[in-house]
């Protein structure tokens, strides 16, 4: 077989570039341009998202007072996990991912991403106005059961604010 | 495969037709590059994507320089919408483009509403390399600009064949099977905006009552939504000829109206470069022309879309 003849024909069919893309993107992931496009890959019955809220477990307007939306402040959260769980995989010599880290991890993760939102809030008069004395990061995960929706709540990370 | 003969060549375009796509795609650069402001607060790359991950981007959050590649930007898009010098107004746009979208990638919260028009850009961009490098033997069968283009379709097809693609690897072929579950993200979805603001709008009771048929009607939303991962996967039909890719467009469009409905998702972009690259409203325009006019063909100028312009008889 020409090997030479059958590359160069390969690459000038009509497709080769978007089939090129396609495969070096699944093989690369999320690298900017390219993408594996993972959102709503895998439905499950299951699902989670996270809120804020003051020392009584009342909750805030976490967009006004910190001006991130709560997907990306999900998003923001997940990006401190995954490089933990590789820290916590490289420990203990085998894949840990990141939802199968312990409540401490969480915890410290959670502190990460009070870190991160508040400095966002000092820029904010809302949240100067009226800052609670304690932030909490909520966490809620939602299972649907047959035709019910079910949810369930849990504290990640909680922290004292200075007036 | 026969599907995979006979079609799918380059498409011969003409000077207008090409001016158009190239406006289109010049316009998505602009519209989608951030204000200075929102460049001023990425100080940071906390989870780097792509180049980030080799160069420090930051210094793309100063303001002058941003104002200044901005500028520059804008300059070569012009210079790339009228055909001049284009492997270097391509491709300072390309880069400028990519940079940018890089340091905004790489704050943590992955978007994937911009990486379609980076790859239209970069595999233009790529034909004009090639063509530069290699110019006395040129590898390609047709005119830069007309092949350039067609790399465009192809990256525009590949996002949605991806996106196809991975739902079926992710999810071990289940993926239709699975997509009544979309009601608990869609429920997620309400709790997240619900407590942004701690309000709810029209859309809240929109996104309830969709979960609430979903769950209901397994087997209607298996096959609503097994259709939309049809059109993902077969998206390279787009590339058959131009009625394909009209087809394809509007399928696409359907796809991504059907998402923004049941999901509150917006696709815009995508939608504009389907609107640009597979639905061609100025090539149909002439083509109508053409057929008023009792001529062959598209009623376009038959000239080259690059610099000098000279005629063109075929490709």
């Amino acid at each position: 077989m020409n090997w030479r003849a059958f590359g160069r024909k390969t690459v000038r069919h009509p497709l080769f570039v978007m089939w090129a893309i396609v495969v070096f993107s699944l093989i690369v992931k999320e690298s900017y341009p390219l993408s594996h496009f993972p959102m709503y890959s895998n439905i499950e019955p299951k699902s989670h998202y996270f809120y804020l809220a003051n020392g009584n477990g009342e909750p805030l307007k976490g967009k006004r007072y910190f001006g991130i939306a709560m997907s990306n402040m999900k998003k923001k959260y997940h990006s401190f996990l995954t490089p933990l769980a590789e820290v916590r995989s490289d420990e203990a010599g085998k894949r840990i991912k990141a939802s199968e880290l312990g409540e401490a991890d969480q915890e410290q993760c959670g502190q990460n991403l009070i870190d991160y939102l508040l400095p966002r809030g000092e820029a904010r008069g809302s949240w100067k106005r009226d800052k609670p004395d304690v932030l909490r990061l909520v966490r809620i995960d939602i299972k649907r059961e047959g035709t019910v929706l079910k949810e369930t709540k849990r504290v990640i990370a909680e922290r004292s604010i200075a007036k | 495969m026969k599907l995979m003969r006979g079609g799918y060549q380059i498409e011969q375009r003409g000077f207008i037709e090409t001016f158009f796509m190239r406006l289109g795609l010049a316009a998505m650069v602009i519209y989608t590059l951030p204000n200075v402001g929102r460049m001023a607060d990425l100080t940071e790359q906390s989870r780097p994507s792509g180049l980030a991950h080799f160069i420090d981007l930051t210094f793309l959050a100063d303001p002058t320089l941003y104002q200044a590649g901005y500028w520059l930007t804008v300059v070569a898009l012009i210079a790339y919408v009228l055909g001049l010098a284009v492997p270097i107004s391509l491709g300072i746009a390309t880069v400028f483009h990519i940079l940018v979208m890089t340091l905004y990638n790489s704050q943590g919260s992955q978007t994937h509403q911009f990486q379609i028009i980076s790859l239209a850009l970069l595999a233009q961009w790529i034909v004009y390399l090639v063509g530069f490098f290699r110019r006395k033997k040129l590898p390609f069968t047709h005119s830069l600009s007309n092949t350039a283009i067609h790399f465009s379709v192809q990256a525009i097809a590949a996002v949605y064949v991806i996106a196809g693609v991975i739902k079926m690897l992710r999810s071990k072929g289940m993926w239709a099977w699975q997509s009544p579950d979309i009601a608990v993200e869609l429920m997620k979805t309400n709790a997240q905006k619900y407590y942004e603001y701690l309000e709810v709008d029209a859309s809240f009771d929109h996104r309830l009552r969709v979960a609430t048929w979903l769950i209901e009607n397994p087997w209607h939303a298996r096959i609503a939504l097994g259709g939309g991962l049809m059109i993902e996967l077969f998206a390279f039909l787009a590339l058959y000829n131009r009625t394909a890719a009209l087809i394809v467009g509007f399928a696409m469009l359907a796809l991504h109206w059907g998402i923004e409905i049941t999901m509150g998702l917006d696709f815009k972009n995508n939608s504009a470069m389907i609107w640009i690259f597979l639905i061609n409203v100025p090539f149909w325009i002439l083509w109508l022309s053409g057929k008023i006019a009792k001529r062959d063909g598209a009623l376009d100028l038959k000239r080259s879309a690059d610099f000098p312009w000279k005629p063109e008889s075929r490709s």
